[in-house]
């Protein structure tokens, strides 16, 4: 997925020096346990991944937004910021606790049962899982399977299911249907439901782990077909405007009060608790029994509240910071409250914390259209790029680890690319650049002074028209310029960047700055398939910016996919990173951290998964 | 005792370019039943010393020096408050253009009663009463009816004569009229100053008619006072400026009238130069820089003088009067209407 | 009158429609984000985003896109595909491309936040600047006035967020140096009128120190040109007191400008001109809406705003005519 750090209006002015220190030199954490040292966050600033012992019931708690959620339909949500609602809200296949680096069984009941060499996924569903009102009755298999097959509708359009999810069984003929009916969700022969208790799924080749990781997305959380299908054949959905709940949280309906006790026995299921771009009022299901059905939140507050439309984050968190029961959402802190924390100026220290986001960022280079179409130049360009400046347009150190590969920290295959340090490539050696190295690139690729010559040095450049990302585009425009590159800087709107020019082949310029990629879920394929794989480039959509095409990448790509040893599937990945790297398509500068801030009263636990606050963990302390 | 009597009234104004002297030393009187006519050019200070009369001059950069004395009171010495009560209810005064005289967004029958109410303490019906009483005295046809039509929905004689009942209302023993019929179209003219002159007459009151137009006067004033730059330069009855014209610029104005019963020349005569400022009005005489018949007396300042023999006929010339006489021919044209054998 | 209100409908119904063709063209010929793309999801293929481009009605020719567009928002019919796209009308604006509400409960949420906002400012700002006009220029040169001047210029130049940031560092009860009004985003918080009245009150303050500057300097000017009118001097020759040859004659004339002013400025804001004061406290209102509409590229909801402000802008124009007729019985007669 990529990054989406919705824009903030007032410019970000100032540089942090931050007082944390680096504890990630040497650093060697193996795997995923104890998760945030590895990945460069200074200890003062570590985010609790579990709830205090004595966290308490009760309590109303505000979040603050800068925008608002992408959609409500979990069968349509895209975006990481959708994903606070969902993960406190629905109960989906397989889930995510806030310290989990791998998905934990949530609406199934232990992991599923994988045979015929990884083609075949068995899982049974728990019992006592029920659904809010109005629909109120246990959650089947069969609720999952409409899910997915929703999820295909091009009035839902989920963005996952057809990248993950389309090695099940039947499903080019599913396919085939909608384009006769684009208003009845098809039928996947590939998803079996033998009783209300079991769903095997059946896959044309073993790609069962980015299957079972896309099953712990909100794709996977239960739709009954009875009732949404009226809604389905709207174009497009509003089952959006109806959503039904199996978390201990459910958005207010007309069918429930503030407190979540059921007032109206004759309700429709009408979300009243969302007001785009203004509220999301979340109260307590009724029907939800966390003992009962094996559910691993604790769901302490009675109450959450998402305000949004916060456009300044120097006021908001100074709001958030000097109130009670509150949290930032969806944007970080300005830099000059970063530097207030970290100087200990003003506020506690606790009250800010970084969250790895499991995303990074990079600057892509146009390998189809000269001058990058040339090896050597583009290590020449890596290896001039001073990395640690463009990380500290985003506010400094706290913000982020500057990148030496693609692979994030925590994610599987990370370590096996080099970890923190990266490959042995002396184009990346050093994270302010190295004018020596290159040039010896530049006069490689033929270019005797060391100096880009010729017309092929007029080069283009689309970019975020507003801090931070004009910032980290102005900032690489100038470190071009050092290499003798004439750059003609365009900025445009956020969305307009991706839509208009540099997803769009054709469009697109000869340098993209602002661009990276969240991971969908903890495995390396969710990282480096869709950017980096020659098969995925697509006319109209792309997201492999570099526009790589590289036939040996292609194909270690295409098989690591079907990997079902996890060790090996590291390996393999951690490997695919390093001959990514060997080509050098682009600049990675940032493994970007989440920066979160809370009020003092408030016990604040963050969800490694999806870096923000975890509603269902997070309490109010009295 | 005259009614008013205006004694040696200085009017100045201070501005940034230096000191206007408006009204440099004007006397006048009036009586009731009277009517005196103020003539002069714009610019000689008529306006201003009628409408100091009513104190509607007072500003802070206004020094005002001389005394008007209303039944013996001087109303320089007034408190604001007495000048309210003197305006609109013993003193009234109508101005040039009714059309921007009057509130345009009120009815006229609410300005009247305004008028009224702001004196008496009466009912609202009384006052309408009396209003479309004095609507019907000035001539407006169909009075009751018209009192809630606007301003701007009548002709301009009409708006003239509202204004007039206006004045009228409180039965003021003096009105002032400042240049009424101007504005009016000539046919016009003459019925204002005709109706002037009937409510005189009906209502006893003392009138100052103000204007730069000898012909105006001609016909209703008992006495006649010339004013030239902040002075007033000669005053006499009526037959005595038209007959025995005693100054100077008295002869330009008389020479300037059209005469129907004089062969039509091709242009009127004019009297030559501009009057003076007023910032620097000439040392003496303020005359001099026009008059073709200065001579060594005349930069010392001369007094408003029974010069000409009769005692009522005033005027400030150093010319012996005899001299006058001989000089007032004007273009082959002898200034002074033939004098009825005596 | 009645031929004079009719024709002036039918103008604003043509305003409208132009209005709403202007956004269209401006959208389609700048660069807007693709929003079948964004809807798609950053892996979708091409035969998925034209299914959803198709299912939005955006494959169809822009023509037939705007025609239908005009025909779901004014008229009842089903034309240009308007049931199979977003549902026949009248009052049908579409839904968000972001969110899938419909446009116009999105609007019409909006609107009592902005409607609070400019109702409340509007009363202080006539509170501020009115009286202070007028004395201004009753007592011109003298001290009051000259500082009345400098300050009313000073707030009319000083931007309007710098203002509402300074006053939350001054006066906010959570961030503010004196702890006394409410602070940012405690409208969103409010949930009894007067509660939202109460959230209201520094971006009333914010919001009208700039017009009352505007309004007193106007006000101050007219004045000045009234009292020297000739129906000031007859009013004063009558013997009117000089207080009520102020109120009655001189700012009953003075304050028809005003009025063709207010309503001017009424009709602007509450088609989303308050947009910078939204912004800075989070008001949940038109202004705030548009700025997120247009950062997203969600075409349904610019264009739906627009109309909204032209709608407003234009009645707005016509109840100013009507009611300066009513003030100045001259005009009445056309």
């Amino acid at each position: 997925m990529r990054l989406t750090r919705l824009r903030l209006l007032l410019p970000a002015m100032l540089l942090v020096a931050l007082v944390g220190v680096l504890s990630s030199c040497g650093d060697s954490g193996g795997g995923t346990e104890g998760g945030t040292e590895s990945a460069g966050i200074p200890s003062d600033f570590k985010a609790p991944t579990a709830a205090s012992d004595n966290a308490q019931q009760g309590g109303d708690l505000t979040v603050l937004n800068e925008g608002d959620i992408d959609y409500m339909d979990p069968g349509a949500a895209y975006y990481q910021v959708t994903y606070m609602v969902t993960l406190a809200t629905q109960r989906t296949l397989m889930g995510w606790p806030p310290d989990a680096t791998e998905p934990v069984p949530d609406l199934a009941e232990g992991q599923p049962e994988e045979t015929d060499g990884g083609k075949t996924i068995t899982f049974t569903i728990r019992d006592g899982i029920k659904f809010s009102p109005p629909v109120n009755r246990e959650v089947t298999s069969a609720d999952v399977k409409y899910a997915i097959e929703r999820s295909l509708l091009p009035g839902v359009a989920n963005g996952y299911t057809r990248a993950y999810l389309a090695d099940l069984v039947g499903f080019k003929e599913a396919e085939q249907q909608l384009k006769q009916d684009k208003t009845t969700a098809p039928d996947l022969k590939g998803i079996e439901t033998p009783d209300d208790k079991t769903l095997v799924l059946k896959l044309t080749r073993s790609s069962s782990i980015p299957v079972i990781q896309a099953l712990s997305l909100p794709v996977s959380a239960p739709v009954p077909e009875e009732y949404a299908k009226e809604f389905d054949a709207e174009s497009p959905s509003t089952y959006g405007e109806q959503v039904v709940f199996t978390g201990p949280y459910m958005v207010q309906n007309d069918c429930v009060d503030s407190s979540g006790k059921v007032t109206d026995q004759d309700c429709s299921g009408k979300l009243t608790g969302y007001s785009p771009g203004k509220e999301i009022s979340i109260v307590r299901n009724p029907n939800w029994d966390g003992e009962a059905s094996g559910d691993f939140r604790p769901a302490y507050a009675d109450t959450i509240t998402i305000q949004e439309g916060f456009s300044d984050p120097t006021s908001a968190s100074e709001k958030i910071l000097s109130g009670d029961s509150q949290l930032s959402g969806d944007f970080p802190p300005s830099p000059t409250i970063v530097k207030d924390i970290a100087t200990g100026a003003k506020f506690a220290k606790d009250q800010m914390v970084a969250v790895p986001s499991g995303g990074n960022r990079y600057v892509a280079l146009n390998t189809q259209e000269p001058p990058f179409d040339d090896v050597n130049v583009r290590k020449a360009v890596i290896a001039n790029s001073d990395r640690e400046a463009l990380r500290n347009t985003r506010g400094g150190e706290l913000f982020g680890p500057v990148a030496t590969h693609f692979i994030p920290p925590l994610i599987p295959g990370f370590e096996e690319a080099g970890g923190l340090t990266g490959p042995d490539l002396d184009y990346i050696k050093d994270p302010n650049g190295d004018p020596a190295v290159a040039k010896k690139y530049m006069q490689k690729a033929g270019f005797k002074s060391g100096q880009c010559e010729g017309s092929d040095c007029d080069i283009t450049m689309v970019g975020d028209d507003a801090p931070p990302g004009l910032k980290t585009a102005t900032q690489f425009k100038s470190q071009l310029e050092e290499l003798g590159f004439n750059v003609d800087f365009q900025p445009v709107l956020h969305d307009v960047m991706y839509t208009k020019f540099c997803s769009v082949p054709t469009q697109e310029p000869n340098v993209c700055p602002n661009v990276g990629w969240i991971k969908d879920f903890n495995d390396p394929q969710s990282i480096l398939q869709v950017p980096f794989s020659g098969d995925s480039i697509n006319p109209s959509n792309n997201s492999n910016w570099p526009q790589l095409d590289d036939p040996a990448i292609n194909k270690a790509i295409d098989q690591a996919v079907t990997i079902t040893d996890e060790q090996q599937r590291a390996e393999e990945w951690g490997k695919i990173d390093d001959m990514i790297m060997d080509q050098a398509p682009a600049v990675p500068w940032v493994w970007d951290n989440d920066v979160l801030v809370r009020s003092e009263n408030v016990d604040g636990v963050a969800n490694l998964f999806n870096g923000e606050w975890d509603l269902a963990y997070t309490s109010v302390s009295k | 005792m005259s009614l008013l009597e205006v004694q040696d009234l200085k009017v100045h104004f201070e501005t940034d370019d230096g000191v206007v002297r408006a009204v440099d030393g004007a006397s006048f009187s009036v009586d009731r039943g009277q009517t005196l006519g103020i003539v002069g050019e714009s610019g000689c200070g008529k306006s201003v010393a009628n409408m100091t009369i009513l104190g509607l001059t007072r500003s802070p950069i206004t020094s005002i020096s001389g005394r008007i004395l209303l039944d013996g009171r001087d109303v320089l010495e007034a408190s604001p408050d007495e000048i309210q009560a003197i305006r609109g209810q013993e003193i009234a005064m109508i101005f040039q253009d009714p059309l921007t005289s009057l509130h345009p967004f009120y009815k006229v029958g609410k300005q009247l009663v305004e008028a009224i109410q702001v004196h008496k303490d009466v009912s609202k019906q009384a006052a309408r009463d009396r209003s479309i009483e004095l609507l019907g005295l000035v001539g407006i046809p169909d009075p009751e009816r018209r009192m809630n039509a606007y301003p701007h929905e009548f002709s301009g004689g009409m708006r003239q004569r509202v204004m007039i009942a206006m004045a009228l209302v409180n039965d003021p023993k003096i009105l002032i009229a400042d240049e009424p019929t101007t504005a009016l179209d000539v046919t016009i003219q003459a019925q204002i100053l005709r109706l002037i002159q009937r409510l005189q007459e009906q209502l006893g009151m003392a009138v100052i008619l103000i204007t730069h137009d000898l012909g105006v006067v001609a016909d209703v004033a008992d006495y006649i006072n010339v004013m030239y730059a902040g002075r007033i330069v000669e005053a006499g009855t009526l037959d005595e400026i038209f007959y025995d014209p005693q100054h100077p610029y008295t002869w330009g104005l008389l020479g300037s009238l059209a005469r129907p019963d004089r062969p039509r020349t091709l242009r009127l005569s004019q009297i030559q130069g501009q009057p003076p400022s007023l910032l620097a009005p000439p040392q003496g005489c303020h005359f001099r820089p026009r008059c073709p018949y200065e001579f060594d007396k005349c930069p010392q300042t001369p007094g408003l003088e029974p010069r000409s023999g009769t005692p009522g006929h005033l005027d400030r010339c150093w010319l012996p009067p005899d001299k006058k006489r001989s000089l007032r021919v004007v273009e082959g044209e002898q200034i002074g209407l033939e004098v009825p054998a005596a | 009158m009645l031929r004079y209100i009719v024709r002036r409908v039918l103008w604003g119904i043509a305003l409208l429609v132009l209005a709403s063709a202007v956004i269209f063209v401006i959208f389609y010929v700048f660069p807007s984000a693709d929003p079948a793309k964004l809807r798609a999801g950053r892996q979708a293929n091409p035969a998925v985003i034209a299914s959803i481009r198709e299912q939005l009605g955006l494959s169809d020719p822009l023509w037939e896109q705007f025609l239908r567009y005009l025909t779901q928002v004014f008229t009842p019919f089903d034309l240009f595909g308007a049931a199979e796209h977003g549902g026949t009308g009248p009052f049908n604006f579409g839904r968000s491309f972001g969110s899938n509400a419909p446009v116009k409960d999105i609007i019409l949420d909006r609107l009592p936040a902005t409607a609070l906002l400019v109702a409340g400012a509007v009363f202080f700002w006539l509170l501020m600047g009115l009286p202070t006009g007028i004395i201004s220029a009753i007592k011109r040169r003298s001290l009051l006035d000259r500082a009345t001047m400098v300050t009313s210029l000073a707030l009319i130049s000083a931007p309007v967020f710098w203002l509402g940031l300074v006053a939350l560092y001054l006066f906010a009860s959570d961030v503010g140096k004196i702890h006394i009004f409410p602070g940012i985003g405690s409208y969103l918080e409010a949930d009894t009128f007067w509660a939202r009245c109460w959230s209201l009150f520094l971006p009333w303050l914010v919001l009208a120190a700039a017009t009352a500057a505007i309004y007193a300097r106007y006000l101050r000017s007219s004045m000045i040109d009234v009292m020297s009118e000739d129906y000031i001097r007859t009013a004063r020759a009558k013997g009117v007191g000089e207080g009520s040859v102020i109120m009655r004659h001189g700012i009953r004339s003075a304050i028809t400008p005003i009025v063709t002013l207010l309503g001017l400025d009424v009709g602007l804001l509450l088609a989303g001109n308050a947009i910078l004061t939204e912004s800075v406290f989070n008001i949940p209102g038109i202004g705030h809406e548009i700025v997120v509409a247009i950062n997203r590229s969600n075409l349904p909801v610019i264009q739906g705003i627009v109309l909204f402000g032209a709608f407003f802008i234009v009645t707005f124009n016509l109840i100013v005519d009507i009611a300066y007729a009513y003030l100045d019985p001259r005009v009445r007669y056309r």
